[in-house]
């Protein structure tokens, strides 16, 4: 009973896994594959992430010592 | 042992699902991204920190020796500062940039430089609290070391800052080369993007020598100027990227019909190149414009390859249908011609 159900957890893991891995191809498989395809995967957000991080403040703080 | 081979074939199934659902994953990692965006935002609200508890600390010392010097005002602007701290630990903790960056611009620098010039006021006008000398050198020596402590604090946050831009552009360019590399595969020219990038990394190697020598001497001086360069030559890449990927789209795009796309495109692009293109000092929120217009772009240049693809499959469909039609036609009469013989 327990390899039963062992066997039928990782048939659904690896079909999982299979069809995830192939899905974001699925567009080519749609195409003519000698021809280059502009997917637009290439367009997603990750590809280019915001290059701003910010800086350091520069507000100026009261360093002089009393006259 | 047949149940165990089977066991065994089904693991390596599941395993090999594994292996390829891996290879399928895009390269670039979006969590560096984030880790190095949440260590930038730590840096920097440690950086004011150094600044709050200077000035907090100044306060304490004017209020133990010169009593008469601190008024409500300048007092209550401790705890002031303090909950300005608070709120801008939570954004840090959340990540958002946005916020943090609104919250220091609209709130905490007003109130730092109120605190500031209250300060400055005190020492300016010192002779008026008949301080014995005795108690201002007291004061004073007090003074120096929490400067000192400020100085090194400062120092070591501008070290950090440092290290968390080599790490950014490593990761901006890991991602770049990646990006590249599709463009490539695709047969698209990448040589103007390829020289924007070399350009702005000869100026990056300047600043990492800098920081690895530690000579942080002018560091705030070299950082704010290349953070400048950087997000102008990242806009101008932004732009170049997204006219080489619509030439490429071109041709199909006025074949089916989808040419208003490209107009909104070119707005998008247009108003990149204008940051990109501008001179002088960085002025914050500028880039964001930018960006935004970034985003819209990919999203537009993302809709508009999806619908040309979907356009040349109907194309091809339909070609294929009436290739078959003829063909059917073609057999039928050559065996209506055979029948007759």
């Amino acid at each position: 009973m327990k390899a039963a159900a062992t066997i039928f957890i990782a048939i659904i893991i690896a079909t999982v896994l299979l069809v995830s891995g192939c899905s974001k191809n699925i567009e080519t498989q749609t195409g003519d594959f000698n021809e280059p395809q502009v997917l637009n995967e290439d367009f997603d957000d990750q590809a280019s992430a915001n290059p701003d991080i910010g800086m350091l403040d520069d507000s100026p703080v009261s360093e002089d010592l009393p006259q | 042992m047949m149940k165990n081979i089977f066991l065994m074939l089904v693991m390596m199934i599941a395993l090999t699902g594994i292996a390829v659902a891996d290879t399928n994953d895009t390269e670039i990692n979006d969590t560096d991204a984030y880790t190095i965006q949440s260590q930038a935002l730590n840096v920097r609200y440690d950086h004011l920190q150094c600044k709050v508890s200077f000035t907090i600390g100044q306060i304490e010392l004017f209020e133990e020796y010169v009593p008469d010097a601190v008024n409500d005002n300048l007092s209550d602007s401790k705890e002031t500062l303090e909950t300005d701290m608070d709120n801008l630990k939570k954004y840090v903790d959340d990540v958002n940039k946005t916020a943090f960056d609104k919250y220091l611009e609209d709130t905490f620098r007003p109130d730092f430089q109120k605190a500031t010039q209250m300060l400055n006021s005190i020492k300016e006008d010192f002779r008026q609290y008949n301080v014995s000398n005795e108690t201002k050198t007291e004061l004073i020596d007090e003074l120096k070391d929490i400067r000192e402590e400020y100085s090194e604090c400062v120092s070591d946050k501008e070290f950090k800052m440092g290290t968390v831009m080599e790490r950014h552009m490593e990761n901006w360019n890991r991602q770049w080369g990646n990006a590249i590399e599709r463009m490539k595969q695709k047969g698209m020219n990448t040589t103007e993007i390829e020289a924007l990038i070399a350009q702005i990394n000869t100026k990056n190697q300047e600043l990492n020598s800098l920081i690895e020598s530690k000579n942080l001497t002018n560091f705030m001086k070299y950082a704010n100027e290349f953070r400048q360069d950087h997000l102008r030559y990242a806009a101008k890449i932004e732009a170049e990227k997204l006219k080489t990927y619509k030439g490429m789209l071109n041709s199909e795009s006025k074949r089916y019909n989808l040419s208003d796309r490209n107009d909104n495109i070119d707005k998008h692009i247009s108003e990149i190149e204008k940051y990109a293109q501008k001179d002088g000092k960085y002025q914050e929120k500028e880039f964001e414009h930018a960006w935004e217009n970034v985003k819209e772009a990919n999203k537009e240049m993302k809709d508009l390859s999806k619908d040309v693809l979907k356009e040349r499959t109907r194309e091809r469909m339909h070609n294929d249908s009436d290739y078959e039609e003829e063909n059917e036609d073609d057999e039928n009469n050559y065996e209506g011609r055979g029948s007759r013989r």
